[in-house]
């Protein structure tokens, strides 16, 4: 018996799963091999062994009974992804407002009971009852009980049946209690406006609308009681109605109305009401007969709707930035946000969320779901009726962890409030506690909108705008920064003060030292906004440092004009260029960083082969540049060039450097040689390294070195500079470019989104099935859309200017995206064409063991090719092999006497006769795909597989 | 089938008795797993507990019955490494003074007999893989299929990795009872 059948047998009958016949012969070979049986023996006395090894270990553990689980309880299962979840959490309390209740103070009277005050007579919308925390629906014939606290949403109403036969109406959003006292039944209304139909029986007692302000008391009459933030109106359409206001009172008749911000009656005008379901009985009362009434409701609604329009916040806070805490770290500036909104709803990317072949796309992959779904536990409608609010500037300040949120909707201020009320509402789920918990860090004062992560934070900016004492942060030195770069009342800032953050990143005395490399460590602020771009640009960005720039970031040099677009040809598809400081310093600083904790000798050996070459680095210009064409393609096509102040002292020194590097291979044994070729006057140099896919090639043309993964890319570079048709004079570019502007510190083109289409309807297309084709969303439309990007950099001592150009918006970023996606997807695709090509072969070599089995029991034996099967019947025809490019399957004889090896040649189409196993999940394509028959355990028939390296388990 | 589907969507509202329906018979596994990684018996105890509860308040995230040992695995290989991480923080502070104060009780050491301490050796020093597949082979006395299911890896692989496991360890206990030997040997003769 071979060594490896009896570990095979061994094995199993160690983890008792060896069958009859197995057992059977392996025992045979035991007695008869002396050595054989000690040294199962050997094994199954370590088995036992290692049984009562476990045993003793796991004795107590797995007998832990649940009794310590009892106060856990799970998580629920996220709807959502966290981040949407955090993001709508973040959402509301960035756009929220105020407003759930201000009447604590009239709280103190003591009820007269818990029995029915009323029933609900008519409802629409979800109107609620909030019961504890829970929020009930409101529906006809519900009774309303002493203290309960009932809401409309913004398009509910409802009207209410008293026990004595009246009737109260609530418009939408209106939130109120009823109170029944000793000698008054009370709607205490939080917010919202109602009307008291008193006339149908004489009361019992009085009825009173008190809100936090005002008390409004009538006996057999009709009126109504609007309260919100900005103050309360009382109409009154029949009878009288007592005021009471800080301890003054004064009567209303009817067709009067009251407001308690100017404090004075007015005469009402005619109007339909057009809110009230018992439209036809107001309608009666404000019939010609009695202009007077209809103009006081009319009056009663153009007041509320216009609330804020006398009013104004302290004259103080002209800037909301003067309301952030003065360490606000990260900001970000507003000034006209329905300008900006206006814009975005006018720009590519709402054009292109408008398209219809992307809108049809996204509803066959089930996205609108998705989208309504998010929309829906997210509350985004409700934060976007607040949002719509906001009018003025909009602030955001982040003092990590925490952030605070300022807006002026001193314009809207009532609505803000009572929809920021829907808002919370909404977003608790009915529980009044936690809408009450919210409201401490969300609210308007002043007809400023303050939302923040902490109430600490939220109350002292009410403290400053009551006060009327800024905290000064907008004359901070950060902020004084931000100013000079973006002017005194930019449309758009974001900016960070990172000055604080570096000073405690630099106590790590690890990463004090990578960050004093990248020259990081004197970062001091950055600025985004359009407002400093200029030049025809859109969009720029500064990193500030302290002091003068050192390390890394110093490598950058101050504008220069670039030349190295003369080598690419006009349609690349990325180009970059840079200007560098000195590559010898550069080189030197480099090689310093990485020696630094090495051992002295090899920091002695790296500083003597800089020297050495030393001569290579000071050849070197200060301009260096990369381009891409179709990166989508498997051939890295990446052109460079450098820029060279001794062309022919860089020549000779790279000329040595290579040849030394070449005997060095040479002595441990890897095979590597220069090949030169002449082309169009200039002399390309190859090299050839034994086991390297790529072969670096470069030239010296003009004073530049050019170079490629292969001898065709420079010459390609040699006929562009030759024939002046380069990336320079690509009038895409130019016009992106402002005249002048290619004297810059570093400049960026891309032009990648263009590679889609080939992507598409090539590379990916061609290996897709018909149900994968469907789901590609038909994307012809982008060319509309597509267009080239460019972004550019000047370097100063202190400070580097990014700009960014990007005529259509979409494409700059779209296309910086896509050869990556199409790199992330390319290789998966072709993993998942092989895996079904693998299934495939798999089931078609289990048939095809099957007949093979079936002729064993008819003949005794297995057949000795596939002839022998179809001849018996036992298959029509030698089956297909799927990897086969239209070959069959194929049938040899095996390892031991009498089996056979069914096999398919593989991914690779290479017949290794069913020897060498595949293995799918490798990501490698050779072996074959295989099934041995007779099985080792006597069971069915199964394909072989190789478990690769490092394999791990499964995930779900 | 419906009982076991019931008792997922028990244990996701906070049934506890149904959350350890669903894990008991996984005990085991976890177990198994953590004393393969972390060698101490106790801590594989600790880290035991810790997966479960880490289970019960997580058990909302898992989708589906069939992944659950996948899932348990995991979650207990990556607690795992997660303490391993944390000892190794502490331990390269302690380390000097470890040495210094690491005494064995002589009662516990005459105790313990001399296989046991080999096997502890050189279970110890077996790599990882090999350690997790013979605690589930030999404290859950899983067979090849189930073996198969949990790790993830074809029967094939099972057969061998339990093999080479076994192969491994024969041949380091044999080294260190030979160096035993010789040791007592040289303490005698000196």
């Amino acid at each position: 018996m071979e060594r490896e059948r009896f570990e095979q047998l061994l094995a199993d009958h160690l983890s008792g799963e060896i069958s009859a016949s197995d057992r059977n012969e392996l025992m045979r070979y035991v007695e008869s091999d002396a050595e054989a049986h000690a040294e199962m023996a050997a094994y199954e006395q370590q088995e036992e062994l290692l049984t009562r090894y476990y045993k003793l270990k796991a004795e107590r553990a797995v007998n832990t009974g649940p009794e310590w689980l009892a106060d856990v309880q799970p998580a629920a299962r996220p709807p959502v992804r966290p981040l949407l979840r955090w993001a709508a959490v973040a959402a509301l309390l960035a756009i929220g407002a105020l407003s759930i209740s201000v009447h604590k103070l009239y709280r103190n009277q003591v009820p007269t009971g818990t029995a029915a005050l009323a029933k609900v007579a008519q409802t629409s919308g979800n109107a609620f009852v909030l019961s504890g925390n829970k929020a009930e629906p409101l529906t006809a014939g519900t009774p309303v009980r002493q203290s309960q606290k009932i809401k409309t949403p913004r398009d509910g109403y409802f009207a209410l049946a008293l026990n004595d036969g009246n009737v109260i109406e609530a418009r939408g959003g209106t939130q109120f209690t009823l109170e029944d006292l000793p000698d008054r039944l009370t709607v205490v209304l939080d917010g919202g406006q109602v009307w008291a139909h008193l006339k149908n029986k004489p009361l019992e007692k009085k009825f009173v609308v008190q809100t936090g302000r005002v008390r409004a008391t009538a006996t057999g009459t009709v009126y109504g009681v609007e309260d919100g933030l900005g103050g309360t109106i009382v109409a009154v359409a029949e009878g009288t109605v007592q005021v009471e206001r800080d301890g003054q009172q004064f009567s209303l008749s009817a067709g009067q109305a009251w407001d308690s911000r100017t404090n004075a009656a007015t005469t009402l005008a005619p109007s339909s009401i057009e809110w009230s379901h018992m439209q036809e009985n107001l309608a009666s009362l404000v019939a010609p007969a009695k202009p007077e009434a209809a103009e006081a409701l009319t009056t009663m609604q153009a007041v509320a709707e216009n609330t804020n329009t006398t009013e104004t916040a302290p004259a103080q806070i002209g800037d909301l930035l003067d309301l952030l805490p003065l360490n606000t770290t990260i900001y970000l500036d507003m000034r006209d946000l329905s300008g900006l909104i206006g814009q975005f709803n006018t720009s590519t990317y709402a054009m292109l969320a408008r398209e219809d072949a992307l809108k049809r796309w996204w509803g066959s992959i089930h996205g609108t779901e998705l989208t309504d779904s998010i929309t829906t536990q997210t509350h985004l409608r409700e934060i976007m009726a607040v949002a719509r609010q906001l009018n003025g500037q909009v602030v955001v300040g982040v003092l990590s962890p925490d952030f605070v949120l300022l807006g002026d909707c001193r314009d809207r201020r009532d609505e803000a409030a009572r929809l920021l009320g829907n808002a919370l509402m909404e977003i608790s789920g009915g529980k009044f506690e936690e809408v009450q918990r919210l409201h401490e860090r969300a609210m308007v004062a002043d007809g400023i909108l303050i939302v923040s992560s902490n109430a600490m934070l939220a109350r002292g900016v009410v403290a400053a705008i009551s006060g009327g004492a800024p905290t000064g942060f907008a004359a901070s030195d950060f902020n004084k920064k931000v100013r000079e770069a973006v002017g005194s009342n930019p449309r758009l800032v974001a900016a960070a003060n990172i000055a604080p953050w570096m000073n405690n990143w630099m106590r790590d005395a690890s990463l004090a030292r990578r960050l004093d490399f990248s020259g990081l460590s004197g970062l001091d602020h950055l600025i985004i906004a359009p407002g400093f771009a200029g030049k025809g640009m859109n969009q720029a960005a500064r990193l500030g440092f302290a002091g003068e720039r050192h390390g890394v970031v110093n490598w950058l040099a101050e504008p220069a004009p670039m030349r190295a677009f003369n080598f690419f040809s006009a349609d690349v598809h990325l180009f970059a260029s840079a200007v560098i400081r000195s590559p010898r310093t550069m080189f030197f600083d480099w090689l310093q960083y990485l020696m630094a904790e090495k051992a002295e000798v090899d920091q002695a050996a790296a500083r003597e082969f800089f020297e050495s070459h030393a001569a290579l680095f000071d050849a070197v210009g200060s301009e260096v540049a990369a381009a891409i064409d179709n990166p989508i393609l498997p051939l890295p096509n990446i052109k460079v060039a450098l820029e060279l102040a001794r062309p022919a002292d860089f020549s000779r020194e790279l000329d040595l450097l290579v040849d030394d590097w070449i005997a060095r291979n040479a002595e441990r044994g890897r095979l590597a040689e220069r090949e030169q070729t002449e082309y169009q006057g200039f002399t390309i140099q190859t090299l050839h390294v034994d086991g390297w896919y790529l072969e670096p090639s470069w030239a010296v043309v003009d004073d530049y070195v050019v170079a490629g993964p292969g001898v065709e890319f420079v010459k390609n570079s040699i006929d562009v500079w030759q024939s002046g048709g380069s990336i320079g004079k690509n009038q895409r570019l130019l016009n992106l470019l402002p005249a002048g502007a290619s004297n810059v510190s570093l400049l960026v083109y891309q032009d990648v989104a263009k590679a889609i289409p080939v992507l598409l309807t090539t590379k990916l297309a061609a290996g897709m099935s018909a149900e994968q084709k469907s789901m590609i969303p038909d994307l012809s439309f982008m060319e509309r859309f597509r267009a080239a990007g460019i972004a550019y950099a000047t370097a100063r001592k202190d400070a580097i200017d990014f700009y960014f150009n990007t005529p259509t918006g979409i494409d700059f970023n779209l296309g910086m995206a896509a050869p990556l996606v199409a790199n992330w997807l390319v290789p998966r695709m072709s993993v998942s064409e092989r895996f079904e090509a693998y299934a495939q072969a798999s089931v078609a070599l289990e048939d095809f063991a099957k007949a093979a089995l079936a002729f064993q029991a008819k003949n005794g034996k297995l057949p000795g090719s596939i002839d022998e099967l179809v001849s018996g019947g036992f298959i029509a025809s030698a089956p297909a092999d799927p990897f086969g490019a239209g070959g069959s399957l194929k049938l040899v004889p095996g390892p031991a006497s009498g089996s056979i090896i069914l096999y398919s040649v593989g991914p690779d189409g290479v017949d290794d006769q069913g020897v060498l196993v595949a293995d799918p999940t490798s990501g490698r394509s050779e072996g074959d795909v295989s099934i041995v028959l007779p099985t080792l355990d006597g069971g069915p028939p199964k394909v072989r597989t190789e478990q690769p390296a490092g394999a791990t388990a499964s995930t779900q | 089938m419906n009982r076991t589907k019931d008792d997922l969507e028990l244990a996701r509202e906070g049934d506890r008795e149904a959350f350890w329906r669903l894990v008991s018979p996984h005990r085991g596994l976890i177990f198994a797993t953590a004393l393969g990684m972390l060698k101490d018996p106790e801590a594989a105890e600790d880290l035991l507990h810790e997966t479960l509860l880490t289970a019960a308040r997580s058990i909302g995230t898992l989708r589906d019955l069939p992944c659950l040992p996948g899932w348990l695995h995991t979650m207990t290989r990556n607690l795992a490494l997660d303490s391993i991480r944390r000892q190794q923080r502490g331990r390269r502070a302690m380390a000097a003074a470890a040495r210094q104060t690491q005494v064995i009780p002589v009662g516990e050491w005459v105790e313990k007999e001399a296989w046991l301490t080999t096997m502890e050796q050189a279970i110890g020093e077996l790599p990882e893989p090999f350690r997790v597949i013979l605690a589930l082979k030999y404290i859950n006395e899983y067979s090849y299929e189930q073996i198969s299911r949990a790790l993830g890896i074809t029967l094939g692989a099972v057969r061998s990795r339990l093999f080479e496991a076994r192969k491994l360890l024969k041949s380091k206990t044999e080294a260190l009872a030979q160096a035993r030997e010789a040791k007592d040997h040289g303490t005698r003769t000196v």
